[in-house]
């Protein structure tokens, strides 16, 4: 019976193990949560942490250490909540998503984790999307022409 | 007696005088073909480049004329000289023409409507410019020519390298354009200047890693108005490199990268692309009488060679000084044992000549092989002329606008479709896979260019040297069982295409 009862356990945690590893990024995380380390991943698009654009679709670059399990986070009622964009980093350690943005600031989170789970980077970034709609310009949108890239 | 009339008048002729007048007939009919035949070679001398001497020609410079042109198009003889073939003006098209429309982007392959559409853009564009004695031109950093690529432009990407006599010949343009410019075209960006109103046109010549901008009397409004109709309320699924900023090394210390992309690499960043799968067959008949025609069309005739054949059905026709080889696989391939016992190819040697007379052979072997018409082709190596008279010449098959890549391993491995190599304007060596296509209803998913890149450097990325990527383009194969669209890779460095799949 005790045998049976460590072999179970046995079991079950090792199933658990590879559960986790596949799902090591959290679906929420803090703001103030930056990893706590840097040179996992390096975001070459947008260049800046604050960029704009008037495209409603997105590319987020890159390129990182392969195996690396990376999340797109967007900021909701004061917690980044993961969305659905999640990949490994390949061989070639490059990454490229495109994404949708919706009016007006987005506050995105690129989270990243190694493949051991030990090492955690978060890179924050705003991207504005300007729009070309007359709505987007009735709503009241508002850009700081020192903040745009070009 | 016997009654003749001429001229509407009867006469009456002994038989004596009516032999007479008939040899009087038909010396009159001799005399007048003699005359024809004689304006019918000085046509083809004077207006078939082909048989042009070496040097300065009267016609050649005239060529360019809109009047003499417009006269010579006229006749049917000067059509195979001072114009090219349509096949041939087919195999040196650029493979893909890029409409950015600043935050869109449309693609255009040969075979689609809007690629014929822009290509006539191009062609206006490029004719102004050849027309043009000293046009205004300054040789622009990267940073312009990416800035031109991001905006509003048509790009024109032909996948191989043109030295300039080609280059303007591909536009119909021989030694008559008024222009000659220096260097080797790779690609072309055709822009409109929205403030002074000009045209402007940027060469890149990728030998040298150099662009040269050049504005030409041409409205620019016209063309910005054809970029945004193309590009209105389209998307921009493909993306430079160095707009994502993913053509330099890596930054961070940590992270060590295998494979390195060229600036112009354009990446599908959509993962979910489809496209028509393919059939491919082997069109070769293993009949004796079929490989004879094949024979006789390489200008052997097959009765005066020692032919021979293997267990495997590869049929060998030897004589002294050449070989070819014909395998029921749809493989032929041809040698001679040197430059002056080869097939003497027509033109004066000039590569966009040896090209076409290229395709010519090819074509010729595909109609004896019983074959109507033969599968679209491309070239796939440089156009630029060889000081030692040395060239290797390559072109692959084309489905539909996607490029076909031919590779079969073995002791010695073909990489291309159609494989020649010219020596001194002589055909030595010449390899040849028949095969033709067919779309199939099934389609099957394409990868992202991404993951394409990954399984590339998981394959061949554990070497000490970095591997750079050229060219990243949708491909099928024409061996194997893969039978859907793959990506094909351009190493840079390398002739050959390596292709990945799932």
């Amino acid at each position: 019976m005790k045998t049976i009862k460590i072999l179970l356990s046995v079991a079950v945690f090792s199933i658990l193990i590879g559960v986790t590893a596949f799902a090591a990024l959290p679906e929420t995380m803090w703001p103030g949560d930056p990893g706590n380390t840097t040179g996992l991943i390096v975001i070459t698009k947008p260049p800046k942490d604050r960029s704009a654009t008037f495209d409603r679709s997105y590319v987020i670059s890159g390129y990182g250490k392969e195996g690396t399990i990376v999340a797109i986070y967007k900021l909701e009622g004061g917690r980044y909540v993961k969305t659905a964009h999640t990949w490994q980093i390949g061989a070639s350690t490059y990454f490229a998503v495109p994404i949708v943005l919706d009016k007006g600031k987005n506050l995105l989170r690129v989270g990243a984790e190694d493949s051991s789970g030990t090492q955690k980077e978060n890179v924050n970034l705003e991207i504005t999307y300007l729009g070309n709609h007359l709505s987007d310009v009735v709503s009241g949108i508002t850009v700081d022409p020192n903040n745009i890239p070009y | 007696m016997r009654c003749v009339t001429l001229a509407g008048e009867s006469r009456y002729f002994n038989p004596m005088e009516l032999m007479q007048l008939r040899k009087e007939q038909m010396k009159t009919v001799i005399l007048v073909l003699l005359i024809l035949n004689c304006l019918q070679l000085t046509g083809q001398i004077w207006f078939n480049k082909k048989l042009w001497p070496s040097g300065y020609n009267f016609f050649n410079s005239v060529a360019g004329n809109p009047v003499v042109s417009a006269i010579i198009k006229s006749l049917p003889f000067a059509r195979g000289g001072v114009l090219m073939s349509d096949i041939y003006a087919n195999a040196v098209a650029p493979q893909k023409i890029v409409i950015n429309g600043g935050n869109a982007r449309e693609v255009y392959y040969p075979g689609q409507k809007q690629y014929g559409d822009a290509s006539e853009v191009v062609g206006n564009v490029m004719t102004k410019l050849l027309e043009t004695a000293s046009p205004r031109s300054a040789e622009i950093p990267a940073d312009d020519w990416h800035a031109y690529l991001k905006g509003k432009s048509i790009y024109v990407d032909y996948g191989f390298s043109m030295d300039w006599d080609s280059f303007a010949n591909s536009f119909g343009y021989g030694a008559g354009a008024a222009f000659s410019g220096a260097g080797q075209v790779s690609d072309i960006l055709i822009t409109g200047d929205s403030v002074t109103k000009e045209g402007i046109v940027c060469l890149y010549d990728a030998a040298a890693n150099t662009v040269t901008k050049y504005w030409v009397d041409y409205t620019g409004e016209a063309l910005l108005k054809y970029i945004e109709a193309a590009t209105f309320g389209k998307r921009q699924n493909r993306v430079f490199a160095f707009e994502l900023n993913l053509d330099g090394a890596s930054d961070s210390p940590g992270i060590k990268r295998s494979v390195l992309l060229n600036s112009l690499v354009l990446l599908l960043v959509k993962d979910d692309e489809s496209a028509n799968e393919i059939a491919v067959s082997n069109p070769l008949r293993n009949e004796t009488a079929v490989f004879d025609r094949i024979v006789a069309a390489l200008d052997y005739t097959p009765s005066s060679l020692r032919k021979s054949v293997t267990k495997e059905g590869i049929a060998s026709y030897v004589e002294n000084s050449a070989t070819i080889r014909i395998s029921p696989g749809g493989v032929i391939e041809y040698r001679a044992v040197e430059a002056g016992k080869g097939i003497l190819l027509s033109g004066s040697g000039e590569p966009s000549q040896l090209v076409s007379s290229v395709i010519q052979v090819a074509n010729a072997v595909w109609r004896a092989a019983g074959e109507d018409r033969a599968p679209e082709i491309r070239l796939a190596s440089d156009l630029v002329a060889a000081r030692d008279g040395v060239y290797h010449i390559r072109l692959n098959y084309n489905f539909a606008g996607t490029p076909v890549v031919t590779r079969i391993d073995g002791d010695e491995p073909i990489n291309n479709a159609v494989y020649a190599y010219v020596q001194n304007g002589y055909l030595t060596s010449f390899k040849m896979v028949l095969r033709t296509f067919e779309a199939l209803e099934t389609t099957a998913p394409l990868m992202t260019a991404i993951s394409a890149i990954d399984s590339l450097a998981a394959r061949y990325g554990g070497g000490q040297d970095k591997m750079i990527v050229d060219d990243l383009f949708e491909c099928y194969s024409s061996e194997g069982d893969s039978r859907g669209v793959m990506w094909g890779v351009k190493i840079a460095g390398s002739n050959d295409v390596v292709t990945v799949t799932e």
